[in-house]
């Protein structure tokens, strides 16, 4: 296999290599300037000693806030030479995610650019490591990335062995916390060598930087990939399809990474034009789940014989690939073999292995795996078992011929009547539908089914159509039972930092049952709060005992999804969020109340927990009864007493408070929109 | 179809000229209000907000007023977050030295004037009723919002109407016909409701009794209390250097929910018993209970009216050996002329401790936390299971005359078995 002598080998030494083989050969192409392999060999090393120089020491950890900037790239060589564990943060996020990343890791330093420079100053008081500020283009009380860079080096650059920890990569986990996986030099370089080798790329290639260097996909398959091959890497600052592009064109890019968003962004863009792309000769298409017929349009419009790839941050991340001599179905509808050195196995639920054809829950073994989740010994056993197979939640079927596809996500599978139905194609076809913005397919209890499939859907603006015409659309397209039983239209769909579709959300939005707890007037939160808890002044810690108070084994008793029905007094003057909040932690799902009374209930809207308001409902619920509300519809089915109630519907902008998830998500929207 | 003053209120702040109980409104707000308890949270909710800035600095007030000066460490902390925060965005902030009880403070400092909408992060925010403001309780994530939009969603509540006739006896005050009125139409009687009290007896009356029963409105599970604003009104925002505010008047035709008439000449002093607002009974009813704490001022009778009529009870008197007296009055402002009519000498002459101004044992913070089995008379504003401290402590809701003569007594008295009725 080709770049095997980069299987045990340093970031460092890796630029150092090609450094000595491609001299004078442009690796960074960005705006109009070039850089040489020699010219950000020659960077990184002064900008290493510079870094030693400000104090930094070997295991520090150094965050990079920046855009696919060459700077960015130099600064991962250096702060690899160094010694010192660099640790990338999506430029997008919003301050609260940067600070938790930040005090997860704790870096000694940020580089990062005068616009962000601010933000990282405001939250300096709570990241105690952080002693410098590095900017590249200059901001107050900030340190000169270029003063470094003309330091002329002078502090010697430490020994390092491959296996010494590199990067610290951000990946969520299920609740949407940020988790940092831990990797070696080796395991990055490594599966960098591997997707080089897959894309057969050569000196000759030109990567298109379009990925955010941020995430393991940027880092490993283009700056890491394209430095093994010797390959140029023409970088976009931030994406957007016209800029693509022109830079696929200008840069005359051969091997185009991206996401199938990216891909379909610029196959959609009034300007593409199969020429435009002439010079495309492969890429990877990876990231989220890649629609058969998207990789089919790349292959034919785009005329790129792009790899389909899955992988997992925690796995560096290259998992599996397609080749490029596989044949058009394994082309498109899977996501290829594993990469060399990678095992794969899927098991049951019991963790049993299951035989080539069966489908199970994805799990990966590799040389190239993280070594964990940084200070976070608890995450890292819920993701790797004791022999070292990382359960990534996917369910996958490996063929026999060793292609594997992934056909869903571990709880979203829909047990409708006893048929299986994976979410994840059928929204691929919901959203090859003209006007479908986004769509994602939950299961909610059903009486005769046990469980069906229901559709959310955003339409894209301006876009006009029924449940009946989708649902028409889908069933051409799809097995008749996985097509699905309601068609729901929501806004927008819940998600939390950034990441997927929160599903278990969702579900809730569409169809709750659970058993009812039901409270009367004299339960008040805000009274009894004092009692047990005067030595608390804080009202955060208050939250978290609230309900425990109002009946002691309320936390306890509470199952998820669990119904309230309150009288009138439910939390009387309660003038903070502490009882909503710990209602909504204790699992319940909606409130079903008397009347739109009192702090209590806005406070619930406003954090997005959905109340009723049905007077007719309270009065003939009683605790224990089985029931089912749909808070989209406003329909309430009490299952023990055979008997429907229709509450009250709230105003559309209520209803859009809801939907979002809270008030402050319809805040930002008001702001953004009045500009 | 008519006009009641709350519908008159909101309709001014959302651009309408008619809105009717029901609707559902964005409505502009004149301040946004937060205490540090509420503050801290509702600043960990703002920073949410991609892009927020705070809308208006003048019109955001934080005061820092429940468990100040700070009583530990953690009320240290959250005070000094809430006063990063002021300083970064420029807004209002008032705090120990400075301060005051916010639904008292803000009023003296001309902050409230008639017609306006006060958004507060407290539950008595409708306390600003008494000087025809619409002030309404929010949540913490209400309070970010409206810190960034100057604006809050709200349905325009039903209202009721409460008419009293005649003149108070002596001893006799706001706080009497406020818990006379929970008592009739219970602690739910007005939920979600506008409550709009009205009446000659007003005449016999002065702001301070006004404010205990706004401050309560509340406790009867109102939106909002509301008396329209007169010349006393006028008078008191003058003094204050408020702006000139919008004097609004209910229209003849406005529809109400329901009347409640009172003839007040048949009023005596009210306690509420533990553990709701509506357990009242006359004093002469639970008299001879002995009691173990007497705390006096806070909020709801925090004004000087009310110190000074305790210190009518106090004078020449003291409080019984076995009592404690903590007497809290519900702002500097308040503090300062209470010194200078020698009432300061009269209280502390009478054994009873002086706080400075704090929500305090209102809430079961401090400055006079309950144990098991302790029993107390206040002149705060509710009385549920441990709202003082243990959950085994019983707290009696009353006048500051009627807490003044249990101090005295050492069990719950009445004033005008102490000392008579002229």
């Amino acid at each position: 296999m080709p770049f095997e002598s980069f299987h045990n080998t340093t970031i460092g030494e890796l630029l150092t290599k090609q450094a000595g083989r491609f001299a004078g050969h442009t690796f960074l192409i960005a705006g109009g300037g070039r850089l040489t392999y020699a010219e950000a060999e020659w960077q990184a090393n002064i900008l290493a000693a510079g870094l030693l120089g400000l104090g930094l020491q070997k295991g520090d950890r150094l965050a990079i806030i920046l855009p696919n900037v060459p700077q960015f790239v130099v600064t991962v060589f250096a702060a690899a030479k160094a010694g010192l564990i660099f640790t990338p943060i999506n430029l997008r996020r919003h301050k609260n995610d940067v600070l938790a990343r930040l005090a997860k890791t704790q870096p000694a330093a940020i580089v990062t650019n005068a616009e962000h420079a601010g933000m990282i100053h405001e939250l300096r008081a709570d990241v105690p490591e952080l002693k410098h500020v590095i900017s590249v283009d200059g901001g107050a009380d900030t340190v000169a990335w270029n003063q470094l860079l003309n330091s002329g080096g002078g502090a010697p650059l430490p020994p390092l062995a491959p296996d010494q920890t590199a990067a610290l990569l951000f990946t969520l986990g299920i609740t949407g916390d940020p988790r940092g996986a831990t990797h070696t030099h080796a395991a990055l370089v490594r599966n960098a060598a591997a997707n080089a080798s897959a894309l057969a790329a050569t000196p000759d290639d030109v990567f298109l930087g379009a990925v955010p260097f941020s995430n393991s996909f940027g880092l490993t398959a283009a700056i890491l990939a394209s430095a093994v091959a010797g390959s140029q890497i023409a970088l976009l600052p931030v994406y957007h399809a016209d800029e693509a592009l022109k830079l696929i064109e200008s840069a005359k890019v051969t091997v185009h990474h991206g996401t199938p968003t990216m891909f379909a962004l610029e196959l959609n863009h009034p300007d593409f034009k199969p020429e435009r792309c002439a010079t495309l000769r492969t890429g990877i298409m990876s990231g989220a789940a890649c629609p058969p017929e998207l990789v089919k349009r790349v292959r034919e419009q785009m005329r790129c014989n792009a790899l389909v790839a899955y992988g997992l941050t925690e796995a560096a991340p290259g998992v599996t690939i397609t080749h490029l001599a596989d044949g058009p179905i394994t082309a498109t509808e899977t996501v290829g073999r594993a990469m060399p050195g990678v095992e794969l196995k899927v098991i049951d639920a019991s963790g049993a292995a299951l035989p080539n054809g069966a489908e199970g829950e994805l799990c990966v073994k590799s040389p190239m795996m993280m070594t964990g989740y940084w200070n976070d010994a608890e995450a890292t056993a819920q993701m790797m078992d004791a022999d070292g197979w990382l359960h990534t939640g996917d369910l996958a079927v490996i063929d026999a011929d060793g292609p594997v596809k992934i056909v869903g996500r571990k709880g979203e599978v829909i047990n409708r009547g006893g048929f299986k139905v994976h979410p994840g194609p059928v929204e691929m076809v919901l959203r090859s539908f003209p006007g479908v913005k986004e769509a994602a397919v939950v299961g909610v209890p059903d009486t005769v089914f046990g469980e069906m499939a229901c559709a959310c859907v955003v339409r894209a603006p301006g876009a006009e159509f029924s449940g009946e015409q989708l649902r028409a659309f889908a069933a051409e397209r799809l097995t008749d039972y996985a097509v699905p039983d309601r068609f729901v239209f929501f806004e927008m769909l819940p998600r939390r930092g950034g990441g997927p579709v929160q599903k278990d959300v969702l579900r809730q939005r569409v169809r709750i049952r659970g058993r009812v707890w039901k409270f009367g007037k004299n339960i008040d939160t805000d009274a009894i709060i004092p009692a047990r808890h005067c030595n608390t002044s804080d009202p955060r810690e208050l939250a978290k005992h609230c309900m425990e108070d109002a009946d002691p084994d309320f936390v306890k008793k509470m199952r998820r999804g669990d119904v309230i029905v309150a009288d009138t007094n439910f939390g009387c003057g309660s003038s903070r969020e502490v009882a909503p909040i710990s209602i909504k932690t204790a699992g319940v799902s909606a409130v079903i109340a008397k009347s739109f009374a009192r702090i209590f209930f806005r406070n619930s809207i406003n954090i997005g927990l959905p109340i009723l308001e049905c007077p007719a409902a309270v009065d003939d619920i009683a605790e224990g009864d089985e029931i089912e509300v749909e808070p989209t519809t406003g329909t309430i089915r009490n299952l023990t007493r055979g008997s429907t109630y229709r509450a009250e519907p709230f105003p559309d902008f209520l209803q859009r408070i809801i939907d979002r998830g809270g008030l402050l998500a319809y805040v930002e929207e008001r702001l953004a929109s009045s500009g | 179809m008519g006009m009641t003053l709350a519908e008159k209120i909101l309709a001014d702040h959302c651009g309408k000229t008619e809105v009717h109980a029901g609707q559902f409104i964005n409505a502009r707000v004149d301040i946004v209000m937060a205490s540090e308890l509420s503050g801290v949270v509702a600043i960990e909710e703002f920073e949410k907000i991609k892009g927020a800035r705070v809308w208006d600095p003048k019109k955001v007030v934080f005061v820092m007023d429940h468990f100040t000066p700070a009583k530990d460490i953690k009320s240290a902390e959250i005070v000094k977050r809430c006063r990063a925060f002021a300083r970064e965005h420029g807004i209002i902030f008032f705090e120990v030295g400075r301060a005051g009880i916010q639904h008292i403070l803000l009023p003296e400092k001309g902050m409230v004037s008639p017609g306006d909408i006060i958004a507060g992060a407290d539950s008595h925010t409708c306390t600003h009723g008494f000087l025809g403001a619409f002030g309404t309780g929010i949540g913490s994530t209400d309070a970010a919002a409206a810190m960034a939009l100057g604006e809050i969603w709200l349905k325009v509540p039903e209202s009721i109407k409460f008419v009293y006739h005649g003149k108070p006896p002596k001893w006799v005050r706001g706080k009497d016909l406020i818990l006379e009125t929970i008592r009739t139409i219970g602690v739910d009687g007005a939920r979600y409701m506008a409550m709009e009290f009205a009446g000659d007896a007003f005449d016999h009356l002065d702001l301070s009794d006004r404010f205990s029963m706004a401050n309560m409105a509340i406790e009867a599970g109102a939106k909002a209390g509301l008396f329209a604003a007169d010349e006393q009104t006028r008078e008191f925002c003058r003094k204050a250097g408020a702006r000139e505010g919008t004097y609004h008047r209910s229209d003849p035709d406005a529809e109400y929910s329901a009347v409640h008439e009172y003839d007040v000449t048949k009023f005596e002093p009210f306690v509420a018993v533990p553990f709701l607002p509506e357990n009242v009974k006359p004093v002469t009813e639970v008299a001879g209970l002995e009691v173990d704490q007497v705390v006096i001022g806070m909020c709801t009778n925090g004004n000087i009216e009310d110190l000074r009529a305790a210190a009518e009870i106090f004078k020449g008197r003291k409080t019984h050996p076995r009592v404690r007296t903590v007497i809290i009055p519900g702002s500097q402002k308040v503090y300062l002329d209470a010194l200078h009519e020698g009432l300061i000498d009269i209280f502390v002459e009478a054994d009873c401790s002086v706080s400075t101004p704090t929500c305090g044992p209102c809430l079961g913070g401090h400055m006079g936390v309950l144990a098991a089995g302790e029993r107390c008379v206040s002149t705060s504003n509710r009385n549920f299971r441990g709202r003082m401290g243990h959950a085994t402590s019983e707290l009696y809701l009353a006048n500051p005359y009627v807490a003044a003569a249990s101090a005295v007594a050492g069990h719950l008295a009445s004033p005008s078995e102490m000392i008579g009725d002229q």
